[in-house]
């Protein structure tokens, strides 16, 4: 038989980086209740699948470290050994190893660098016990030595509960007659009780035998390697045997058992692999989902020209399509989603490593952790949020000292938290440490000529000063404010992701900083309006009301800049087709329509011809077909197959400063 | 009709294989990710042979044994367990549990038949 283990591999994978990111869940856990024998089961049972299968699958390097690992997990979990901060560590670091190793073996990347000295202090914190098992005491008899061969004496007398172990002395008689040549078998059935007291589920009886066979003693021992304890099993040999080649005595695993069976596989699979999770390529992936959009386009064409065709009436072939294909269009954006858990774990892994590294003590909470978003914002936000938890381990929180003087409590708290809202996936980094010190942040800025030393400044304002390049780079603010090296990179990254981010801090409370994400970058809710003989798109998300103004509520202020009233609040009006050129476009807003937008609690009006109704836009990207273009944040195609731009809230809000 | 196994194992790399390798050689397979599964998957069927983890969630392979065992259907049914090589105490609790033999860990297809082989014909 030959099966080609590849086959396996790709779950074996998969499986394996389950495990790991499970170890390393528990393993964190662990370290606030260490009491918890469950946890170690659980990195216990990881580690120990993990080991069965990549020794089978032929990932040897990993099935030998997991070996170690497991013997000191083993010994962990019966007591012997304390869950203790060095135990944490060194497991902590051998998940690092372990995954290095993997992915060594899955995509050839260079093998992890410490695993000798990860290995040594396994085995150090182990107490130098050997761990590799002890003899193998599988075999029910001992096996003879003897590397001669010949003429046996058998004596086989099955235990009496034989049968319910699911043996079967037949078959093993069988199996014997296969080592060589049966002769004068006798059945000794003097055990066998009276009728009456008869047990039809239990075995008496006993068999002798003579057998000639070129094979050692082992090997016929192992025929019986399933036998238990009551069961007696004698090869005896009545005379010395005569010459022949002695047998080299294999040393195999206690599976490698008599090769005599002659049956020939099947040539070909019968049955089918069953798959729970394939892995594809993200290319093709993204192809595919493009497709798919493209799928969408052509139906609303097909049905917007069958309108025309037909004056109004449906066709129910067109609208069960319609339907098809929306479906198969959700869930192919369904396929890119993934959970933002393995994220948080690395938060976590962070806080913990950091916090020790400080001497901080850190509650770090995580909730929200299956919420699902577009796998590339989730490789994408995964930087930023690490930058912030650090920030926040590193300059939020307070030593233990300095929050007791404080009257805190000694151990600080971080919570991550992830939850819908609205078509956006939020997430949420919350602390109580000492927040910014919004003075000094105000005087930064200041000196930096960012504001004004007359600016009225919100709280809020101040805190989002940190956002802006010329204050998160400079080295100085670190030190002051204790956060912004690079919160303009991180704002950057996330509003690249069409997300944005706002900062609360409260000097001695602590600091939020809140991420809004799109829920997936393939696809908007958009609201089409027209201008000229244009059409545009305005992300839903954005859109807070629309309204025709009254004259009275529009005002010219004297730097020619037109404003609305709504509402007692002043909206400045941006006028779209003069940014966009478009000349035969409504321009006064009393004739047009005002779109109120909003982008980080900033309100504007766009001033557009008419609304022409709400569609879902598949997003093309304008940068990979064409270049960037301000205030354009990608183009899609509409029922009618015209193109449609997608205006960019947050570059059109610079416009109207 | 062809003979049936019941296979669990809650790593699915493991389960294919073993499926792959019974089906390979004419077996009808059924699978289970964990103890409690198999009984499930497993009630009213007739099976010639189970080849069985023994760390599993939900339910684990020595508990998935006794009951087998209790069960008139499974009495005499061949068991297998999984095992790796530094569980000398699970064979031996196995064996009380009722289980008829073991594969040890790591193995290849060709041995996996072998000891299937010498508890089923």
């Amino acid at each position: 038989m030959k099966v080609d283990m590849r086959q396996f591999l790709e779950s074996f994978f998969d499986e394996a980086s389950e495990h790991i990111e499970n170890m390393e869940a528990a393993l964190l856990q662990l370290e606030s209740t260490p009491d918890d024998t469950e946890l170690l089961n659980t990195i216990f049972r990881a580690a120990h699948s993990i080991k069965g299968a990549s020794s089978t699958f032929g990932v040897h390097g990993v099935g030998e470290f997991t070996h170690v690992l497991e013997s000191l997990l083993d010994r962990m979990r019966d007591g012997e050994i304390q869950v203790t901060s060095e135990t944490t560590e060194v497991l902590l670091a051998s998940v690092d190893v372990l995954s290095g190793l993997l992915s060594a073996a899955r995509d050839g990347t260079a093998e992890p660098t410490n695993t000798a000295e990860v290995v040594a202090r396994l085995e150090e914190i182990n107490g130098g016990k050997s761990s590799h098992a002890s003899g193998d005491d599988d075999q029910p008899a001992e096996a003879a030595a003897e590397p001669s061969s010949g003429v046996y004496d058998v004596l086989f007398r099955p235990s009496s509960h034989f049968f319910h172990l699911g043996l079967d002395p037949l078959l093993l008689l069988r199996d014997l007659e296969e080592c060589g040549t049966v002769s004068e078998m006798k059945l000794d059935w003097s055990q066998l009780p009276s009728i009456a007291e008869m047990d039809p589920e239990s075995s008496y009886l006993a068999w002798t035998l003579t057998l000639q066979s070129d094979r050692d003693e082992s090997e016929l021992q192992d025929v019986f390697m399933f036998v238990d304890d009551e069961t007696t099993v004698e090869f005896n040999k009545p005379e010395p045997p005569a010459a022949e080649e002695p047998v080299a005595d294999e040393q195999e695993e206690t599976t490698a058992i008599a090769k005599a069976d002659g049956k020939a596989p099947a040539a070909k699979a019968s049955g089918t692999l069953q798959r729970e999770s394939v892995r594809v390529n993200g290319e093709r992936l993204d192809s595919m989902i493009n497709q798919i959009g493209e799928l969408v386009i052509g139906i609303s064409m097909v049905e917007q020209e069958w309108a025309e065709i037909s004056g109004g009436t449906d066709s129910a072939a067109i609208v069960q399509l319609s339907k098809i294909v929306r479906d198969l269009q959700e869930q192919s954006l369904s396929l890119r989603m993934v959970p933002v858990a393995a994220t948080f774990q690395k938060m976590a892994r962070i806080v913990r490593d950091l916090s020790n590294r400080l001497g901080k003590k850190i509650n770090f909470e995580v909730s929200g952790e299956e919420t699902e978003l577009d796998k590339t914002v989730v490789d994408q936000i995964g930087d930023p949020l690490i930058h912030m938890i650090r920030n926040s381990v590193d300059h939020g929180i307070e030593t233990p000292e300095k929050r007791v003087a404080a009257g805190k409590p000694a151990e600080g708290h971080i919570s991550v938290r992830a939850y819908h809202q609205g078509g956006n996936i939020f997430i949420e980094l919350k602390d109580d440490g000492k927040g910014m010190d919004l003075d000094r942040i105000r005087q930064k800025a200041i000196d930096r000529g960012i504001v004004h030393k007359d600016d009225k400044l919100s709280q809020q304002e101040i805190c989002e000063l940190v956002f802006h390049a010329g204050l998160s780079t400079a080295e100085q603010v670190t030190d002051v404010s204790g956060r912004g090296v690079g919160m303009d990179v991180v704002r950057r990254n996330i509003e690249e992701l069409k997300g944005s981010v706002t900062l609360n801090s409260q000097p001695g409370i602590g600091t939020t900083v809140t991420v809004r994400l799109p829920l997936t970058l393939a696809i908007l809710d958009g609201l089409l309006i027209s201008l000229g003989s244009e059409v545009y798109v305005i992300p839903l998300l954005s859109v807070v009301e629309s309204f025709r103004p009254r004259k009275n509520e529009v005002k010219r202020l004297a730097n020619n800049m037109d404003v609305v009233q709504v509402r007692g609040e002043v909206v400045p009006i941006l006028h779209l087709h003069s940014i966009l050129n478009i000349t035969e476009a409504q321009s006064d807003p009393c004739q047009g329509l005002l779109v109120i937008v909003e982008d980080h609690d900033t309100k504007f009006a766009l001033l557009v011809d008419d609304l022409i109704g709400q569609q879902q836009a598949v997003i093309k990207n304008l940068e990979a077909n064409f270049r960037k273009v301000n205030g354009i944040a990608g183009a899609t195609i509409l029922g009618d197959g015209r193109v449609a731009l997608i205006l960019d809230i947050v570059s059109l809000k610079s416009l109207t400063r | 009709m062809a003979n049936t196994a019941l296979v669990v194992d809650d790593s699915t790399s493991m389960r294919q294989m073993v499926s792959f390798t019974l089906r390979d050689s004419g077996f009808e397979v059924i699978e289970a990710g964990n103890g409690e599964e198999a009984l499930k998957n497993v009630a009213g069927k007739d099976v010639k042979v189970v080849v069985t983890d023994l760390n599993m969630p939900v339910m684990d392979g020595m508990t998935l044994i006794r009951r087998l065992r209790a069960d008139a259907k499974f009495k005499f049914t061949p068991i297998l367990m999984l095992t790796t090589e530094s569980q000398d105490s699970k064979k031996q609790e196995g064996r009380a549990a009722g289980a008829t033999g073991w594969i040890v860990k790591p193995f290849n297809p060709e041995q996996l038949m072998q000891v299937i082989n010498k508890v089923v014909r």
